[in-house]
């Protein structure tokens, strides 16, 4: 028989995080208080996070000890375990392996937990009492919520209204553990009252429900803020998945040619992908990559461009992209870096060159998660589509060449609770709008009245 | 934003749905629209471009003061923006 899945025993799930800056070519720019210019001290974080975590933020140590407090929550689910997608390579019929890391096992069906437990166990030793964060459709609200239940923390969670509205099962997990969910914007908060006299029926934004989540622990000294993504320590307490990717490879007598995870804040692509792209810093011949939407590209594509050229805004406007199905954006600094939600050490990894975007269009993804569940069983979250369809391109480009590959791939959570995208896929909704051609010829029409760049 | 887009047969896109990256959940283009109250979000048109004419919609949509406001200055990363919120939220605190 076949072996499908890779176990690490309990024992030897990894004890220490691991941190790319010690291993980075170039060191990354700190950011800048917005306030004064000058990079951002302790002092600036002290307000909403504890100072073990800002410790981490800033460390430059290679390996962090993971405490044992937290090692005992990891061991619920860790160490996941590692599988062959037999039936998907069969699907695709190139010369591929296929492995994946399953960290659709975890409680909240995420990777999301790994940090949401170190973050409030720090918050825990602090003598932090309550705990506020912010989120879109709930997977890190939900993985919060169980993590400050585990520590016996007070969770409040301010979930964006429209997602709170669509996604009453992520809600509902928040508040079997225990946590306060709360439509954002809420009467609350300043802010939120603010919003809600504006227009009563707001349907939120990520950008409201951080500053209410801040508004509600700031001047609290028992209370403190969390976030899920894009902050250095958020990444280090996911290489934990990498690591143990590592050593079920080895079992196996396996090496991966190419890694793959798919890149929103960048926290999931980071947990499998910086173990190896240590690996790459040192010499090994792997390819790392970082899937993204088409439609929505972070890394892959310049952002829209009526933008400054540089951080410091002494440039002019850069010029803006044309219009029509044969615009082709400049590229702009770097391939877009500077979107808000990308986690600063994965922007620099790309523009280092070390690790690769691509993107891909929803359809497309849609089409290959489903595929996956129709093989594979398991039903993938949709930001996790864009990994698979990684994976689906390098078979392919495996095939054309007629060599070898052993592809590794963050299969970061399951879409069980993501039902309603699947529905709005197969019931069409998502379907790719072809513009008739007399309204492409109109668009054009109505730009030219505007001056050019 | 203007009373009357003038441009009739796009609002049948209002209704069209997307994955929103920020949110990690399906929203409508009408979500995009007022996401900032009565702004739209500031990726829109990067986020809509591929499925249709996104620029001469909202340039029809917009008048020239909400067009600079959401788009002609320079975007944040997020780190930047939190800390910024949480200076506004000093401020408002006298903290």
């Amino acid at each position: 028989m076949k072996q499908v899945k890779v176990f690490l025993d309990e024992s030897e799930i990894p004890k220490q995080w691991y941190n790319i800056q010690a291993d980075l070519p170039t060191p990354m720019s700190p950011p800048l208080n917005p306030g004064t210019g000058k990079p951002l001290g302790s002092d600036d974080m002290a307000a909403i996070f504890p100072m073990s975590l800002i410790e981490q933020e800033v460390s430059t140590e290679r390996w962090i000890d993971i405490p044992e407090e937290v090692l005992e929550k990891y061991l619920i689910w860790r160490p996941s375990p590692l599988y062959r997608a037999y039936n998907f390579e069969k699907l695709l019929d190139a010369p591929v392996k296929i492995y994946y890391k399953n960290e659709g096992v975890s409680p909240a069906g995420s990777h999301k937990p790994n940090t949401a437990v170190a973050q409030a166990y720090y918050n825990k030793m602090a003598g932090v009492k309550r705990i506020s964060t912010e989120t879109g459709a709930g997977q890190w609200g939900s993985a919060l919520s169980m993590a400050c239940q585990m520590f016996g923390i007070d969770c409040r969670v301010f979930m964006v209204r429209v997602s709170y509205d669509q996604k009453p099962y992520r809600r509902l997990m928040m508040q079997t553990w225990g946590a306060k969910c709360f439509p954002s914007p809420s009467n609350l908060t300043e802010t939120g009252r603010k919003v809600l006299a504006e227009n009563p029926d707001s349907p939120g934004s990520l950008g409201i429900a951080i500053s209410e989540a801040i508004e509600d622990i700031l001047g609290d000294e028992n209370a403190r803020y969390s976030l899920g993504s894009v902050l250095n320590h958020v990444l280090l307490h996911q290489t934990i998945i990498g690591q143990e990717a590592q050593k079920q490879m080895e079992k196996i007598g396996e090496y991966p040619d190419v890694v793959i995870g798919c890149a929103g804040g960048g926290s999931n692509f980071a947990g499998l992908c910086l173990p190896y792209v240590r690996d790459k810093i040192h010499g090994k011949d792997i390819s790392i990559i970082a899937a993204e939407p088409a439609s929505c590209p972070t890394i892959t594509r310049a952002p829209f461009a009526y933008d400054f050229g540089d951080l410091s805004q002494k440039t002019p406007l850069l010029p803006m992209y044309t219009l029509g199905h044969d615009f082709v954006p400049a590229p702009i600094h770097a391939g877009g870096l500077r979107y808000h939600g990308m986690a600063p050490i994965i922007s620099h990894l790309v523009k280092e060159n070390i690790i690769e975007g691509r993107a891909y269009h929803q359809l497309e993804t849609f089409d290959i998660g489903v595929k996956w569940a129709r093989t594979e069983g398991f039903i993938p979250a949709p930001e996790t589509h864009h990994a698979i369809a990684a994976v689906v391109e390098e078979a392919r480009r495996a095939k054309e060449e007629g060599k070898e590959k052993v592809i590794l791939f963050n299969w970061s959570g399951h879409g069980l609770v993501d039902l309603a995208s699947y529905d709005a896929y197969l019931s069409g909704k998502l379907t790719d709008y072809e513009l008739p051609e007399e309204e492409i010829d109109r668009a054009k029409e109505t730009v030219g009245k505007y001056p050019k760049p | 934003m203007k009373p009357d887009s003038g441009i009739k047969k796009m609002e049948k896109y209002e209704d069209l749905e997307i994955r929103c990256p920020k949110l990690g959940g399906q929203v409508t283009f009408n979500y995009c629209l007022q996401e900032r109250g009565d702004l739209p979000c500031p990726r829109v048109i990067t986020c809509w471009e591929t499925f249709f004419p996104v620029e001469p919609y909202l340039k029809e949509k917009l008048t020239t003061e909400e067009w600079g406001r959401c788009f002609n200055h320079p975007s944040k990363d997020k780190i930047s923006t939190i800390f910024e919120i949480v200076e506004a939220a000093k401020k408002r605190k006298k903290i």
